[in-house]
């Protein structure tokens, strides 16, 4: 499904990723850990197609086409979702305006008819329950005045609204009481099936206990360092990163 | 000496109808008028906005027009009661003034002549002491306007609704005069629309309204404003507020050349709160120009100060926010909010916060912006899906209807949204219900 091959970027003249590569196929859940300022956001962002990181090298094949040709809306479209690691607030624009918006804007770019108001609300309705977000913040302003859980929640109902075929989750863990954490670990696996892909960027191998990946990789100084399977995580829980820091100096 | 000063000073006539105090009034005005003239562009109030222009037209007193030639969109129905003013002159075919009970309109000219409300204890009375030109000329020449009271405890359920319509043929300048009475513990809704027809020219609507607020009243006042692309709308909204009384005025500016309107509101005994929401969407060369004072004249009172602009070409916006809070006004709580996007680069904005605070234990708040939409809300949007003009588009309109959010009148709400969607958004607005657009608050 993706295929990155030495991937770097840069923003600001300043070089984060230094030739990453990343084999994910259809169905696998990933999980992205590393130490602060390893280039985990920046790589969520230059998937995204965000415009302030400059790709310098490297390829990303998705689903056989080069991602790099399309700009953010189309990457959406394409089936591409991003959950941000700090999701922006919109006063003056209801949440489901939004995600009408959003939805009509992917369906007509794939040549699919758009959906009635009335066919919309029965998918928002059935998706809002999954993250067990109340109708009262659908109607709210984009993000305005939830509470972190709240956001967090919303861009996983964001998701399951949009069903994406890869989904990025930068860093959706931060920020969680263990509650909201059971939230959107069970509405992010509810929406795992084998079609659809997952990055799990995280910090923390908390995450890692309610979303079991199928690989974990470590993001140290813009490279992955280190793949393995769930147990890496553990370690890495235990025994930190410095270890593997130490490696790639050696190594 | 400018075209339009002698213009006014040529108005004097003796308004023989007028009682004494009125005629008294109008007096000292025009001695006023006369010797001080209008505001140059030496006066610090005055010098961001350039009235060059305006002070070279050669207008000519308003006239009474054929309103059978109105547009019908100028006049939507409406439930409660209505005064229709044509070129600053009342017309009774389309006003509506059947009798609610606690509710007393009257056109100006009768109200002075008939007394009931002992209008010379209002009248003027709101202003500052220190006032300009164009209100001295409101002052001396306004001869229409309306006058409302509302009875003491009566509750009126629905809007009052004002409407000032432009349709006049050459240019043509007038003035008017309105007074609100708001009686102990009464409650109203009062909408004031400022509207041209299309065939109306270049004009000077010079409209000032009075607000007097008694003990524990509540009144929510909306001044809409959406004119001529030629006109010169000069106002004001001067309020006064008694004890405990409640005052939200909303101000909506979406058309004319120049607008400049002055709102001061007076908190004038404790527990007093006012309300100060503004808007203005401007594109081409439109300017507007809100000159605001809050004073903050006794203890216990409450202000929250709310104004926006959205200007795209070369628009321009001039705000300036004072707010005064006395020596003895403490346990004040005064907020002021002005932020200003620009769509274009040769847009301008000019913020002008200014605090004079005598008391010391107060909390007073105030921020002020100009800027750019926010590049991480156009990649969120983005990232969903959503394409560049469209996420642009979304954010421009969520901006101006936060403020439209904060209104109390949901109709008004609904229909405010939907022609902001329809500016903005254009073709893209009907792709979604603005019902649903609309974002409730937290």
């Amino acid at each position: 499904m993706l295929s990155i091959k030495n991937l770097k970027a840069e923003i600001g003249g300043k070089e984060i990723l230094k030739g990453l590569s990343l084999e994910v196929a259809a169905g696998e859940v990933h999980a992205i850990m590393g130490p602060n300022g390893s280039g985990k956001s920046t790589f969520a962002n230059v998937l995204a197609g965000h415009d302030g990181y400059e790709m310098t090298g490297g390829s990303i094949d998705y689903l056989g086409k080069d991602l790099t040709q399309f700009n953010v809306e189309e990457r959406a479209a394409e089936g591409l979702f991003l959950a941000f690691q700090y999701p922006v607030e919109i006063p003056g624009v209801s949440n489901i305006a939004m995600l009408k918006t959003a939805v009509n804007s992917i369906r007509k770019y794939r040549n699919e008819d758009e959906l009635t108001a009335g066919e919309f609300l029965k998918v928002i309705n059935k998706k809002a329950a999954l993250v067990e977000m109340k109708q009262e913040l659908l109607k709210r302003s984009i993000n305005e005045g939830f509470s972190g859980g709240e956001k967090k929640r919303n861009e996983i109902l964001q998701m399951a609204v949009l069903e994406p075929t890869l989904s990025v989750l930068d860093e959706t863990d931060s920020g969680l009481d263990i509650d909201a954490l059971k939230i959107v670990a069970h509405g992010v696996n509810t929406l795992r099936s084998p079609d659809r892909s997952m990055i799990v960027i995280t910090h923390y191998q908390r995450l890692l206990d309610y979303i079991q990946p199928d690989y974990v990789h470590v993001l140290a100084d813009g490279q992955i360092v280190k793949t393995g399977n769930k147990n890496l995580a553990l370690k890495l829980e235990e025994r930190g990163y410095g270890w593997l820091e130490k490696q790639v100096v050696n190594g | 000496m400018t075209a339009l000063h002698n213009f006014l000073i040529a108005q004097k006539q003796a308004n023989e109808a007028a009682p004494e105090w009125l005629s008294s009034l109008q007096q000292v005005a025009f001695s006023q008028l006369k010797n001080r003239g209008l505001p140059s562009a030496q006066d610090e109030e005055w010098r961001l906005t350039r009235l060059a222009e305006l002070y070279k037209q050669e207008f000519r007193p308003a006239i009474a027009t054929n309103t059978l030639s109105l547009q019908e969109t100028l006049l939507t129905p409406s439930a409660g009661s209505r005064i229709v003013l044509v070129n600053g002159v009342l017309d009774t075919g389309l006003s509506d003034s059947s009798f609610v009970a606690g509710l007393s309109i009257e056109p100006l000219e009768q109200a002075v002549i008939s007394d009931k409300l002992n209008l010379e204890t209002f009248f003027n009375a709101s202003p500052p002491l220190e006032q300009h030109g164009f209100l001295s000329a409101n002052t001396a020449f306004s001869k229409s306007g309306y006058v409302i009271r509302i009875s003491a405890d009566s509750v009126i359920d629905n809007p009052i609704e004002i409407i000032f319509i432009a349709n006049n043929t050459g240019p043509a300048a007038w003035h008017c005069r309105n007074i609100i009475v708001a009686d102990q513990f009464s409650k109203a809704t009062i909408i004031e629309r400022h509207v041209a027809n299309d065939t109306a020219e270049t004009y000077l609507s010079n409209c000032v309204t009075e607000l007097h607020l008694a003990d524990g009243s509540h009144l929510d006042f909306y001044k809409y404003q959406d004119e001529s692309l030629d006109a010169y709308h000069i106002g004001g909204v001067y309020s006064k507020q008694s004890r405990d009384s409640y005052l939200a005025t909303n101000n909506i500016a979406l058309g004319s050349k120049i607008a400049r309107t002055d709102l001061y509101a007076t908190l004038s005994a404790e527990g007093a709160h006012c309300e100060m929401n503004g808007l203005s969407v401007l594109a081409g060369d439109q300017h507007v120009d809100n000159c605001t004072e809050v004073i903050h004249a006794k203890p216990y009172c409450t202000s929250d100060e709310y104004y926006k602009s959205v200007l795209d070409d070369q628009a321009r916006s001039v705000f300036r926010g004072r707010i005064i809070v006395a020596k003895d006004a403490q346990k004040t709580d005064a907020n002021q909010q002005n932020k200003n996007l620009l769509l274009s680069s040769r847009a301008e904005a000019d913020t002008k916060p200014q605090l004079e605070i005598y008391a010391d234990d107060v909390k007073c708040a105030h921020g002020a912006t100009v800027g750019q939409l926010e590049e991480k809300s156009v990649f969120y949007l983005r990232s969903r899906g959503i394409s560049e003009t469209m996420a642009r588009a979304l954010l421009t309109f969520a901006f101006a209807n936060d403020v439209i959010r904060r209104f109390h009148l949901p109709d008004l709400q609904k229909q405010l949204s939907a022609q902001l969607a329809d500016r903005i958004l254009g073709e893209a607005a009907s792709a979604i219900e603005t019902d649903s657009l609309f974002g409730e608050t937290s």
